[in-house]
């Protein structure tokens, strides 16, 4: 019989019930910590009124872009959705089996003005990019791969209808991550939920967080953290966005959008599934390299 | 076109470059900005086809995008080498643009320095602009909202500017940083875009060694005069407002515009044409 020696090096992620302004910025968004606020939005009418039949009523007829978790082929550009239906017919299928279909980054919530009127921007003394609030669904056993955002901006998560598992890192530990070079994400064959640590035996350095976000709880992610999110069960979450407060990371976020991403699609373009095959391996030799593997 | 000179000088002290344009955000010619840079002396096109002949460049021509096509793929891919050959050889719509020096050729980083203007540069980002006689780049302004520090170094090119308050007259298209591509904005046709004649610009010719200081946000528009090769160093808006803008740029304005064509292809592009003129003529009061 097998018997599991080792797992990844996680904590949970500390929990509030609420926070007040000061202490918010003080302990957790001056020193980059993340938090687990979990009667942030009890106030909200979309912690009443959200979940999936809700939001099938609103924006049924919408259609919508979706992607599953194939790995990234030198076909696709960076971000590029794999298919496309009506959100009432996506939701019927999140509803009835396991999914890997997933939204993201999709602004529903301009598409549906009648969503926003559910929730406002909280008073945490962040500043909010007012336009960018995002909506993620996912069907059960759905994976969003290990990655970091482009903005290196700070993050209010806030899951709706079931719940997701959340594993996350600081950028500290971006060196024990198999990071693919010229790229914001980990290796795509790593199943963080039971890593392979023969293949990837440096992740066990790596000193991150978990956490099960439930219904109406609300995540703060400070800059450039790494995140893997599994739905435990069928469900969604929408995101707001704050500006990065230093210069070097919103220096870091332009570059990334000006630069990274442009020379990315143009080597995809220029080489194919070679480019994505090296910078695969080069995630493996430049992480092993690092630390002496 | 309501377009006055760009005021031109031989240089500026810090102080004086802060008080009377960075910070009241007005554009200014420099004539000996780089006048002790090796650059000034040595970039000219045999030098790039010297030290970066084998580099293999993308180019864009002048034809908008079409459909379903993403808005910023390049036209062809050929080394420096024959591109420069092509440039030499007479009038060309290919352009090259945003090449990374300290990407593709690092040892030209010490032909120039950051200007002393009181001003903290974005070091990432050095990159070379490259047209041919003829080609034009549409009117836009950057999506990094940047303070720009455009070093003229081979030929001559004609730049018009407009600052943000003049957005309402240029045909904006929706969701995205252009004007309308078909606009001839070195002779615009005033009777199919009247709101043109209201807007308030200015404009320069860009000669050999010259630099110009375009302010963030403002709106720019080059036409070549000769093959021409310049290179810009940026500096990032620092005010938390202009972040948060830039940030929408490039994480919404982009993945949006590049989500409805896929779902809408030609119809969204036309969509959005319509949009610009219905827009501007609602601003500025034509029927």
């Amino acid at each position: 019989m097998m018997e599991k020696e080792e797992s990844l090096h996680l904590e949970p992620i500390p929990r509030l019930k609420t926070i007040s302004k000061k202490d918010f910025l003080e302990n957790y968004v001056r020193p980059q910590k993340p938090v687990v606020i979990e009667h942030l939005i009890d106030e909200w009418p979309a912690t009443q009124k959200w979940d999936l039949d809700y939001i099938s009523e609103v924006a049924g007829e919408k259609v919508v872009p979706l992607y599953d978790d194939r790995p990234i082929t030198s076909e696709q550009k960076f971000n590029e959705p794999h298919t496309k239906m009506k959100m009432a017919d996506y939701i019927d299928l999140l509803k009835s089996k396991p999914t890997n279909y997933r939204i993201f980054l999709y602004h529903l919530l301009k598409e549906v003005p009648v969503l926003q009127k559910d929730f406002r921007f909280p008073d945490l003394g962040l500043r909010f990019i007012k336009q960018l609030p995002t909506l993620f669904f996912g069907g059960e056993n759905s994976k969003v791969f290990m990655h970091y955002d482009i903005d290196f901006a700070n993050i209010l998560h806030f899951h709706f209808h079931g719940k997701k598992r959340c594993i996350i890192y600081p950028p500290s530990e971006s060196k024990y991550l198999y990071k693919v070079p010229h790229a914001l994400i980990s290796r795509e064959d790593i199943d963080f939920n039971n890593p392979d640590f023969k293949k990837f035996p440096v992740l066990k350095k790596a000193k991150g967080y978990v956490t099960e976000l439930k219904h109406g709880e609300a995540l703060y992610m400070p800059e450039g953290y790494w995140h893997q999110m599994t739905y435990l069960t069928p469900g969604f979450s929408m995101s707001l966005r704050a500006t990065p407060r230093t210069l070097t990371n919103f220096s870091k976020a332009v570059y990334n959008l000006l630069v990274m991403r442009n020379f990315d699609n143009y080597m995809r373009k220029l080489k194919g599934q070679k480019w994505i095959d090296y910078k695969n391996e080069q995630a493996i030799e430049r992480t092993h390299k690092k630390n002496k593997v | 076109m309501n377009l006055q000179d760009i005021p031109r000088v031989k240089t500026l002290s810090k102080e004086d470059f802060l008080k009377d344009y960075f910070i009241p955000e007005k554009p200014v010619v420099f004539e000996e900005l780089s006048a002790d840079w090796p650059a000034t002396k040595k970039w000219d096109f045999d030098y790039f086809r010297e030290k970066a002949g084998d580099v293999v460049v993308p180019l864009y021509d002048g034809k908008p995008a079409k459909g379903r096509q993403s808005s910023h793929g390049p036209a062809t891919k050929i080394p420096m080498r024959e591109y420069i050959d092509i440039l030499e050889k007479g009038p060309t719509d290919l352009r090259m643009f945003f090449f990374n020096l300290l990407q593709n050729c690092p040892e030209l980083i010490d032909d120039f320095k950051y200007p002393d203007l009181g001003v903290k540069f974005f070091k990432k980002l050095p990159v070379l602009f490259v047209g041919g006689e003829g080609s034009s780049v549409v009117m836009h302004y950057d999506m990094d909202l940047a303070n720009n520090f455009h070093f003229n170094f081979v030929g001559e090119k004609r730049v018009i500017l407009y600052p943000p308050t003049e957005t309402k007259f240029l045909y904006h298209v929706p969701h995205s940083i252009v004007s309308m591509e078909i606009i001839n904005m070195d002779n615009p046709d005033f009777e199919k875009y009247p709101a043109l004649a209201k807007a308030k610009g200015f404009e320069t010719t860009l000669k050999h060694g010259e630099a110009l200081y375009i302010p963030s946000k403002w709106w720019h528009f080059i036409k070549y005069e000769t093959a021409s090769l310049s290179m810009t160093l940026r500096s990032l808006p620092q005010k938390p407002g202009r972040i948060a803008e830039v940030l929408k740029n490039l994480i919404i304005t982009r993945n949006y515009d590049n989500l409805m064509r896929k779902i809408k292809g030609q119809d969204w592009i036309d969509y959005k044409n319509r949009k610009a003129i219905e827009n501007t003529h609602r601003s500025a009061g034509i029927e």
